[in-house]
């Protein structure tokens, strides 16, 4: 099991060897500058982690990667690829901001707060349900109706937000303000309580993936799920509570975003493409191998996010660049196998009769 | 003198040569210098079991495969078939088990693709529809050209398959078990229209292992059998008892001591009453299967591979849902039990395909020691998290009673050799209370000193009183472990022997079908 780790760990970072090589080339051709790449890195790691309040800007956007990458790290490991976290992530968002300024008067804002929470995962996991329940009923590829749910979400939450739940008080299209928001950590940075919340969360999940029955039957679906099924494990029990623990988690990243940061504490009609649940898919595939993975994983991502506009700022470079250099990241993985469980998915397999299937269990999380 | 110009179509067929044919998939010899002929217009069976090659063979034949050593001659000229397009393109024509059509697409349609027929840029649809009206109408293979092929019937979709060799062209027509899934009218149509089809001087490869077609539809036979040629003769000269020996008789290599100890079976355990179960394209599989396996005796299933045998142990142990009649154990109805709730009424599995259905290549060796037995008590705590401590007490303590070489803890059981991770398996399924133990293959591809050990762990727990179903393609090894061997053959239990009325020679027939018991 080491051995496996180590094994993606090194070709994780091999890709980001590859994506920074090829990102610095474009970098020197777009500034005709041989010394741009240079300079550019520079200011993007500074502005990562080069002050305290780099550092806070960093694990501002650490804090939802860190949920979305473990949603999409919890449904892989029973073999699904959520790709739904953005639309679950806007659906609990959108919940969580509605329970949180409608039962602001009723209950205190100690219970308000935790409960506006759950209502958002609990939001995220009915929308990762239709996906599931076609997936183990029907047949259909989880990723195309999830990709579908994603549209719904972006438009039903942007119609609600800007017609039927928008704050009647103000002119911009989003609901009220909620009446508790997660405290922050440090007075003086916008890094909050949803920090800690997604470490433990991230922890308990890397957990209980080795040590718990749950841990055990799921590894054992996503990484041979005719042995499983032979085993006598319920092979569909165990993808749909996944995919539903995966929507929560990722509903629950929403609820986080709104109930924490500024400048949210509203649902915004346009949150939805705010991307961090498309950048959970990036942080899952470059943990892929470890649950743990996931932390360093959007430790980068978040470091990346957030040092791109001291680079832009400082030295010129278009802060996009940093986008390229995570997409090439992403292909640089595949490359080398990291997206196996993605074209494992792409063959239907969840109802044939035979349950025959061919599994290569490169790519897997424990 | 013709007022049009008429298209005469007078090809003649060459005689196919198969000379020296060796095919070899790693170190597997698939086909060992295999030299064969088919005269032009003649009707030739390959018959042969499982793994024989002759499915192997027609693919190096169709240029799917490209042999080792050996010529493909087609009229004597030596032929380098580098893909079915270059056979094709000699006149060689095959319809493979499974279809190749686009089932949106019309009759006509799949039946032009690749060589459409154009006006202008636009596909000709009345043209093609008409060509193959006419073509369907010359061979004597009826079929509506404007129907889209989801709405055939698997037997016209065959017809379409037949169809778009001849519209290509050939002139040698390979057919891979044709009537495999084919009622048996539609069967006896397929064999009119071949019938037809050599009249006109195409020459029809098929391959089967149902004797009866071969001794009505055949004019040579050839039997393959572990990638050699046994026996190859015209059928008129032929009895189907040869055939028959050729294809299941001698040696297979491993050498299996007899055991002829008499068993006196106690109760019943497993008992089938009148099973049918379909398989996953809704054909049937198995048809009212009887059979009863008691407390302390081996049964072995017999049969030609795709009989049943495999359809009709996943129906015992829950894999496959059965259609009609019952599965019970200890004399309860079982057949709407989860798999889950079977295993905990006794019932082990130790599945054909080790790497799919029995173990997680990548989980640790200890992990898969325990896999279906996780929520067992001493495994795993009631608040749901696993006994790390009592898993590796457990694992060591199987490993050393089952002597699995090179399992250790934390290890990934892929780098366990077969007989090893089979040794595993065994371990796990047998180290528990059990009333049935479902075996399928049982030494695949293990060598001998693994089989010997399968083997008598088998009768091991045979003797401590628990009921065992077994499966195997090797007559060697169902004589050799069975108590009673139950013979099938078209999804029936044809023949329910005990080992003493056996013989290799007796089965061979019950299986193929040359006697009827």
């Amino acid at each position: 099991m080491t051995g496996a780790v180590l094994k993606t760990a090194r070709r994780s970072c091999l890709s980001l060897v590859i994506a920074f090589l090829l990102g610095g080339a474009l970098i020197a051709s777009l500034q005709h500058d041989i010394k741009a790449p240079f300079a550019a890195y520079n200011a993007l790691f500074t502005g990562a982690f080069g002050s305290s309040s780099s550092w806070a800007n960093t694990l501002r956007q650490t804090m939802p990667l860190l949920l979305t990458g473990m949603a999409v790290a919890v449904a892989l490991s029973a073999g699904l690829f959520n790709i739904g976290a953005e639309g679950q992530m806007a659906v609990g968002g959108l919940a969580a901001a509605v329970a949180g300024y409608g039962l602001k008067d009723v209950l205190p804002g100690y219970c308000l707060l935790p409960f506006s929470c759950m209502v958002g995962a609990l939001a995220g996991a009915v929308w990762a349900t239709p996906p599931v329940l076609l997936r183990v009923t029907r047949g259909v590829h989880e990723v195309i109706t999830a990709i579908l749910f994603n549209y719904i979400a972006q438009n039903l939450t942007r119609y609600l937000a800007a017609y039927p739940l928008k704050d009647p008080a103000g002119q911009a299209p989003q609901t009220p303000e909620v009446g508790a928001t997660l405290p922050r950590l440090w007075a003086a940075y916008d890094v909050h309580a949803g920090l800690p919340l997604a470490l433990i969360l991230v922890c308990l999940f890397a957990w209980a993936l080795r040590y718990t029955v749950w841990g055990y039957e799921t590894r054992a679906v996503g990484q041979g799920k005719g042995a499983a099924e032979a085993a006598g494990i319920a092979v569909r029990r165990v993808q749909v509570t996944a995919m539903l623990l995966s929507g929560a988690i990722a509903g629950l990243a929403g609820a986080v975003l709104i109930l924490g940061e500024v400048p949210f504490r509203r649902f915004p009609a346009d949150f939805y493409g705010v991307g961090y649940g498309f950048d959970g898919l990036a942080v899952a595939l470059l943990a892929s191998g470890s649950a743990w993975g996931v932390i360093p994983a959007a430790l980068l991502f978040g470091g990346m996010n957030a040092g791109a506009e001291a680079m832009a700022f400082s030295v010129g470079t278009p802060k996009q660049i940093v986008q390229v250099i995570q997409g090439i990241l992403i292909v640089a993985i595949s490359a080398t196998a990291g997206l196996t469980p993605i074209r494992r998915n792409f063959r239907s397999d969840s109802v044939d009769a035979d349950g025959r299937e061919n599994h290569k269990a490169d790519v897997r999380i424990d | 003198m013709m007022p049009f110009p008429a298209i005469i179509v007078t090809m003649t067929t060459p005689e196919v040569v198969l000379r020296g044919i060796t095919v070899a998939f790693g170190s597997n010899i698939a086909l060992n210098a295999v030299t064969l002929s088919f005269p032009p217009g003649s009707r030739n069976a390959v018959v042969g079991e499982n793994g024989a090659g002759k499915s192997t063979l027609m693919r190096a034949l169709f240029g799917l495969i490209q042999p080792d050593a050996g010529d493909v001659l087609l009229g004597g000229k030596p032929q380098r078939f580098s893909s079915p397009a270059d056979a094709i393109a000699s006149g060689i024509g095959m319809v493979q088990q499974h279809f190749e059509l686009i089932p949106s697409f019309t009759v006509a349609e799949n039946i032009v693709l690749g060589a459409e027929m154009r006006r202008g840029i636009l596909l000709d649809k009345q043209g093609a529809e008409s060509t193959v009206r006419n073509l369907a109408e010359k061979s004597g293979l009826p079929i509506d050209p404007s129907v889209r092929v989801a709405e055939l019937s698997i037997a016209a979709q065959q017809r379409v398959e037949i169809l778009k060799a001849l519209y290509r062209n050939a002139r040698i027509l390979i057919l891979d078990e044709p009537t495999a899934s084919l009622a048996p009218s539609e069967a006896s149509e397929l064999w009119a229209a071949t019938r037809r089809l050599s009249v006109t001087g195409t020459t029809i490869i098929f391959v089967t292992h149902k004797l009866d077609e071969v001794m009505a539809e055949a004019d040579f036979v050839t039997v393959l059998r572990r990638g050699e040629k046994t026996f190859s003769s015209p059928v008129s000269q032929t009895a189907p008892e040869q055939i028959a020996s050729a294809m299941v008789g001698g040696k297979t290599g491993l050498n299996i001591p007899i055991d002829n100890k008499v068993i006196t079976p106690g109760g019943t355990r497993l008992h089938l009453e009148k099973l049918s179960v379909n398989n996953h394209r809704g054909s049937i599989s198995v048809v009212e299967a009887s059979l009863t396996v008691r407390a302390g005796e081996i049964v072995g299933l017999a049969g030609v591979d795709g009989s049943g045998q495999r359809e009709l142990i996943e129906a015992v142990v829950g894999l496959r849902r059965s259609d009609r009649g019952e599965v019970s154990l200890n004399g309860i109805d079982i057949s709407d039990w989860s798999i889950e709730a079977r295993r905990n009424a006794g019932i082990a599995y130790i599945p054909e395909d080790r790497h799919q259905r029995a173990l997680v290549l990548s989980f640790s060796c200890e992990e898969n020691m325990i896999l279906g037995r996780q929520r067992e008590t001493t495994f795993s705590r009631k608040s749901g998290i696993l006994n790390k401590t009592a898993i590796q007490a457990f694992f060591a303590d199987r490993i050393a009673a089952y002597d699995v070489r090179g399992a250790e803890i934390g290890v990934p059981v892929r780098s366990l050799s077969g007989g090893n991770q089979q040794k595993l398996v065994l371990a796990r399924e047998l180290s528990r209370d059990l009333s049935l133990v479902a075996v399928m293959q049982p030494t695949r591809g293990l060598d001998f000193a693994a089989a010997a050990f399968v083997h008598n762990a088998l009768r091991r727990e045979r003797d401590r009183g628990v009921a065992v179903l077994f499966q195997s393609l090797d007559l060697q090894e169902i004589l050799a472990l069975s108590d009673r061997i139950a013979v099938m053959l078209s999804g029936r239990i044809v023949a329910i022997l005990s080992r003493q009325e056996a013989n290799e020679t007796l089965l061979g027939q019950l299986m193929t079908g040359v006697v009827a018991s």
